[in-house]
């Protein structure tokens, strides 16, 4: 016998999900069977990032194809338009939009992994792996990560600066982000006076400085 | 409120207003707006007394009902306000110590610290007043003590803004009495750190020698000496999905692209975002 029922589009299908959740209903159902659907065509993106990056496995399609999922829903669900920034007045695409979060999971999987493996021994080389090795290697793993986790947290800070102080913010970035590094051409490019730039930069760091203490002491 | 100059005349001053409040809470209809803020201000004098050293004030705090101190616990203004006040006190410490020339920079700053010495002083006086009234419930003192713990918990780790008010922190400290000295961290913690914002601002304070001498300051100014050279930054996940979504502005974007054409690591990311179609 034939079936009757019909199936919703993927475009009707996502409205249905965007709508159910701006009204604080359930919509997991909706997401799992769109999902579903794109699992496939997510399999090829992630295959095709891990030959551009030449790592990965095909175990991995599946991790990343969760991760794209969060992502969705942390932060594509709110973000997603109406309007495909790429097709001008047509609908927006919900499958393409949700590929594409998949190639940004991708890329932020094997990109992280690059920066953090060792480099591989070249052909012919001794693989030694003396426990003094082993030891080094993980001092520069725990460094390169002590260091991104210091850097992260210092564009947090700025960030807050970005938004609390933005006078300085700027003045900051231009003097040290941009490395203009000169008070009388910054503040020639910013139309301020020298003795202002000297006072910005100079209230940016220590606005800096102290949201990384306190931002240590609330995580304490 | 208590001011920046007034330690040497703690007890006195809440002497002298002790009678006024407890006049003006008699006088005040129950239940009412001005009832609270009565009592609020004569349970601030009566710990003011109990923690800045005379003893024997007890006596002003009885006959208090308990319904009154339910709705002043009720109210909790001050607590309630607190937060902002004391992010807008380290602002214009902040902006006293690193920039301004004006000698009235730091009154706004102060107010802030003075506000929660009072809650303090309120505290100590219903622990007072529960000891003197066998009938009343003796959770106020307990629940106040619980409101006070979280507020510290959202303002001890801004501290260290309030440290160009040292010299009159250290006078308050000085004239607080036993335990009570120990408690009052926002007179006591980082008092001796003159200069510190100063240090940190990259620019040479008082006493040169301090962070030398002082684990706290030298461990600020190690932890964090990284800022004044900053760290590159790159096309990290957050800045590459905004480049793709179309969140940042023309002139940033550019700049991004830019980079990613001189930075190997962040040029391939983008290549590779871009030469993939979804």
């Amino acid at each position: 016998m034939v079936s009757t029922e019909v199936v919703q589009s993927d475009s009707d299908l996502f409205a249905e999900l965007v709508r159910r959740r701006a009204e604080a209903r359930p919509y997991q159902a909706e997401l799992a069977e769109l999902v579903e659907r794109w699992r496939h065509p997510s399999r090829v993106i992630v295959e095709r990032v891990q030959a551009s990056y030449r790592s990965g496995t095909p175990a991995d399609a599946d991790d990343v194809f969760q991760e794209a999922v969060e992502k969705l829903i942390d932060r594509g669900l709110d973000q997603f338009r109406g309007l495909s920034d790429r097709l001008p007045g047509e609908a927006a695409n919900p499958r393409s939009f949700f590929l594409r979060i998949v190639k940004h999971a991708a890329i932020d999987r094997y990109r992280r992994q690059r920066e953090e493996l060792a480099p591989a021994p070249r052909p012919g080389q001794e693989q030694a792996e003396s426990g003094a090795e082993l030891s080094r290697a993980v001092d520069l793993a725990r460094g390169e990560s002590e260091r991104r986790d210091a850097q992260e947290a210092y564009w947090e800070a700025f960030g807050r600066l970005e938004q609390e102080h933005p006078n300085e913010a700027v003045t900051w970035d231009l003097y040290h982000h941009q490395e203009v590094g000169d008070h009388p051409e910054v503040a020639r490019r910013l139309e301020i006076s020298v003795a202002n730039s000297y006072k910005r930069v100079s209230r940016a760091q220590a606005y800096l400085r102290l949201y990384l203490l306190e931002s240590e002491r609330a995580d304490a | 409120m208590k001011g920046r100059g007034d330690a040497a005349r703690a007890e006195r001053s809440a002497s002298l207003a002790l009678d006024s409040h407890l006049h003006q809470l008699r006088g005040a209809p129950p239940g009412s707006d001005a009832q609270s803020q009565s009592l609020s201000r004569l349970l601030e004098c009566a710990g003011d007394l109990l923690r800045y050293g005379a003893a024997g004030e007890a006596s002003a705090l009885r006959g208090i009902s308990a319904a009154a101190v339910e709705a002043f616990l009720s109210r909790a203004d001050s607590c309630c306000t607190l937060p902002a006040r004391w992010e807008r006190s380290a602002q214009e410490a902040i902006e006293a110590a690193l920039g301004s020339d004006s000698p009235h920079a730091l009154d706004g700053a102060w107010e802030a610290l003075a506000a929660r010495d009072a809650l303090e002083s309120q505290l100590a006086a219903l622990r007072v007043w529960e000891q003197l009234d066998d009938t009343c419930r003796r959770d106020a003192s307990a629940r106040l003590s619980r409101t006070l713990g979280e507020l510290d918990a959202l303002l001890r780790p801004t501290l260290r803004a309030f440290t160009p008010l040292n010299a009159h922190r250290r006078a308050w400290r000085d004239v607080l009495v036993g335990s009570a000295r120990e408690q009052a961290w926002w007179f006591w913690e980082r008092a001796e750190c003159d200069g510190l914002l100063l240090r940190l601002g990259g620019l040479e304070g008082p006493n040169p020698d301090h962070p030398r001498t002082c684990a706290a300051c030298h461990e600020d100014l190690e932890k964090t000496g990284f800022v004044a050279s900053p760290p590159l930054r790159h096309l990290d996940s957050q800045l590459l999905w905004a480049l793709d979504f179309g969140a940042l502005s023309e002139a940033e974007a550019l700049r991004w692209r830019t980079h990613a054409r001189a930075c190997e690591p962040c040029g391939f990311a983008l290549r590779t975002l871009e030469e993939i179609s979804a």
